[in-house]
């Protein structure tokens, strides 16, 4: 059996993590791989479009009302090409712990035989920033030993991808997560090619890809289908393989070098803003 | 005590956990200001603020004990239950009860939920199974974690519950000060019951403080000495109620018996209820008990009849306290105990001439440090170990010192054979004059009769190696150079 690619997907808060991980399943799906998309986000909406809509019964909330007798089942969908999808899930907004439901999620995946060697991906979805050590368990202990962050252009967004790298590196350290790159999920600002190659650089990575953007992929989103199922022929479908093409090929794997804040503005100051005069249409 | 006051005692300046030195080498570093914050490397159990909470509350009566925790840490709290069955017992209390405990039983579905519905549970069943007056709810380090608000819950529970809802914020990782359970107990009591509204003050009557660890023939000790200066005693919050509790703005003046205990607390009742306070040291031993007497006879303006009444016991007790020296003069004393008391009780052994060569307590700051003055005025050379009950520095430091007697908690000390006398047993005289007198005789008694401890050494081996005594005690004592 080949070693199953364990990838945790991290990125700032709304910056199309769950849209991009689901989109680029879909590419390798299609491709005759095996994949399964864990969805560490109390909101559960890691799988909405593998799955056409949120129907799905979370670890925790199955846990919660079924105690230990939980079988695999009952958490596990099969979406999109056979994907198969679970959600963590979480307690309601502003109560519990989410970080601790992440770990006693992806515990409990473990001991009920969810990995299965007929696999050949597991993506972690994870939420926003790595807020505590929760939300660090995919890249714990031997799990997830990829990371890609996904970015775009924007200020806060190269600020969290930053604040992620130093979080790997942290686990680079005791593991042997490594980070295998930037995915840029453009939103269009200036220059943000040039931006994104210099700030992975610096970071001592590279940009894997460059995701255009295309309004096709909210088109999708409202009819609950990544963009390759929903318009195969696009152009931002192929965009998608070639994302799946660049994850499969890659084999850059490295410790982040994070940055101080000041060299983070440095390089956004050289990039975001040179000969270019104030016109703010976007 | 400012608005602000969080209840942890570390944010308070100069109070040191950590430290191993000599008593005249603190005084000298305390007083330079060259005292550094340190901490330990390995360290064995510590209390927690939780338990202290707790057990500062548990014998109040019609009150029922909420621990918003996971079923543990409730586990510390049958030493509290024993006290408190003991004390009834001594009160003449027929029909002797336990202290009603709940615990909320947080499990790993409540941590990552949230534990409302399990607090809220808990409240129901204590109104159902009890109709307390008083319902306390205790956080833990779980529910802190997690953030339930405790405080919004109990609010909205408040509105349907006839018992008095009272939120006590003792997370036990909040302070390394145990002591800091006392004031979260007492900063929400001041703010749930007491509510800064002032009483018509009474003529004569006196808060008085006191901890869990006080017998109850200490507190007849106590109520007899202030009967003699014509002054009431409200004892709290040991074996009372709230309708003592909520006399306690009446008082005409406050003091404690344990200087650590209500310290805060009896600030607070200045601030907010204008009740004047003496704060001194605990009442153990002829000198100690002087002043703690003075102390509260000053506040309420009868210094010349305390004089009286102190020079009449003084010419009661003396001459037995003599006796009793013949016994123990020169012998070789290691003391352990909480901080108002392990200084008390080296003051003591200067009645009965003997000579201090070690002590343990867990906490160093500016009482402390007036304290280790006057000892230094009497004993030139002393080990003090600055420690919350670390068993591996002490066992040590009592094999290398060799004392002749040990005073404090015993559990390893006597496993050395040595002969132990405990003062914090919280059954026997201990305090004021006569207890000194018990007391004295206590430690001579065993003394002279170490056999049980000896016996006890020659079964009982401690869990250290050999080469650990041959070890600097303090190697884990780091940082604060």
């Amino acid at each position: 059996m080949g070693q199953i690619r364990q990838i945790a997907i991290y990125g700032k808060g709304g910056i199309g993590k769950s849209t991009t991980t689901q989109n680029l399943t879909a590419g390798l799906v299609e491709l005759g791989k095996k994949v399964m998309v864990v969805g560490c986000d109390p909101k559960a909406d890691s799988t909405r479009l593998l799955l056409g809509g949120l129907a799905q019964k979370t670890v925790l909330d199955t846990l919660r009302e079924e105690g230990d007798g939980v079988v695999l089942s009952r958490i596990l969908k099969e979406g999109y090409g056979g994907t198969r999808c679970v959600e963590s899930g979480g307690p309601e907004p502003g109560v519990g712990c989410a970080g601790r439901g992440i770990i006693t999620s992806i515990g409990l995946l473990e001991n009920l035989g969810a990995y299965t060697e007929d696999l050949d991906y597991v993506f972690y979805d994870v939420l926003g920033d790595v807020v505590c050590g929760g939300f660090a368990m995919p890249i714990r202990e031997g799990k997830a030993k990829e990371i890609y962050i996904v970015a775009s252009g924007e200020m806060m967004a190269l600020y969290a991808a930053n604040n992620i790298a130093k979080g790997i590196k942290r686990y680079a350290k005791t593991g042997g997560v490594r980070i295998g790159g930037i995915i840029c999920n453009s939103r269009n600002v200036d220059r943000e090619l040039d931006l994104l190659r210099a700030f992975s650089k610096e970071l001592g990575t590279k940009l894997l890809y460059f995701v255009p953007r295309d309004n096709i992929v909210q088109h999708a989103e409202i009819n609950r289908k990544t963009v390759i199922e929903y318009r195969p022929d696009s152009n931002q479908a192929n965009e998608y393989r070639s994302l799946a093409q660049a994850i499969i090929d890659n084999q850059d794997f490295t410790i982040p070098t994070p940055m101080e804040q000041e060299r983070l503005e440095e390089i956004l100051l050289e990039f975001g803003l040179m000969n270019i005069k104030d016109d703010y249409k976007i | 005590m400012s608005e602000n006051y969080s209840g942890i005692r570390e944010s308070r300046p100069n109070r040191y956990n950590d430290l191993g030195s000599t008593g005249s080498q603190a005084e000298k570093d305390f007083k330079n200001g060259c005292l550094k914050k340190a901490d330990r490397s390995f360290a064995q159990g510590l209390q927690c603020q939780q338990i202290n909470s707790m057990a500062a509350l548990m014998s109040l009566e019609d009150s029922v004990f909420i621990a918003h925790s996971p079923q543990g840490c409730v586990g510390c709290t049958s030493l509290a239950v024993d006290q408190y069955r003991v004390g009834q017992a001594h009160r003449g209390v027929k029909n002797i009860k336990n202290p009603r405990i709940i615990v909320s039983n947080l499990d790993q579905n409540n941590v990552i939920f949230g534990g409302e519905d399990k607090l809220k549970k808990a409240v129901g069943d204590a109104t159902l199974r009890y109709h307390p007056k008083l319902i306390f709810v205790f956080a833990s380090c779980a529910s802190g974690i997690i953030g339930d608000d405790i405080d919004a819950i109990l609010k909205k529970l408040q509105e349907e519950t006839q018992a008095l809802l009272i939120p006590i914020h003792c997370e036990g990782f909040k302070s390394k000060i145990c002591a800091s359970g006392f004031d979260a107990a007492f900063l929400s009591i001041n703010q749930y019951i007491l509510k800064k509204e002032k009483l018509e003050k009474k003529k004569g009557l006196i808060n008085l403080f006191a901890p869990v660890s006080i017998s109850y023939s200490d507190q007849k000790e106590m109520e007899r000495m202030l009967s003699l200066l014509g002054l009431q005693v409200n004892y709290i919050p040991f074996y009372s109620s709230l309708e003592k509790i909520k006399e306690i703005p009446a008082a005409e003046a406050s003091t404690s018996i344990c200087k650590v205990f209500a310290d805060e607390f009896m600030k607070t009742l200045y601030e907010d209820y204008k009740i004047p306070y003496s704060h001194t040291v605990m009442p153990i031993g002829v000198r100690n008990t002087d002043i703690w007497f003075r102390g509260i006879a000053g506040i309420v303006g009868k210094e010349k009849e305390a004089e009286e009444i102190i020079q009449r016991e003084h010419e009661r007790i003396l001459p037995l306290v003599e006796s009793i020296k013949d016994r123990l003069k020169g012998k070789r004393v290691f003391i352990c105990g909480g901080t108002g008391r392990s200084f008390a009780a080296a003051a003591l052994i200067d009645d009965f001439g003997m000579v201090l060569v070690g002590l343990e307590t867990p906490t160093y700051d500016e009482d402390a440090q007036a304290d280790i003055e006057y000892l230094n005025t009497i004993h030139s050379d002393y080990v003090i170990d600055i420690a919350n009950m670390q068993p591996f520095e002490q066992v040590n430091l009592v094999k290398r010192l060799k004392p002749d007697v040990f005073i404090g908690v015993p559990e390893w000390a006597a496993k050395l054979g040595i002969p132990t006398t405990h003062v914090l047993d919280m059954k026997r005289p201990t305090m004021g004059y006569d207890g000194l007198l018990f007391l004295g005789n206590k430690i001579a008694d065993q003394l002279e009769n170490p056999g049980f401890n000896v016996k006890l050494s020659q079964h009982v081996k401690l869990p250290y190696k050999e080469s650990w005594y041959e070890k600097d005690p303090f190697q884990y004592i780091i940082g604060g150079e």
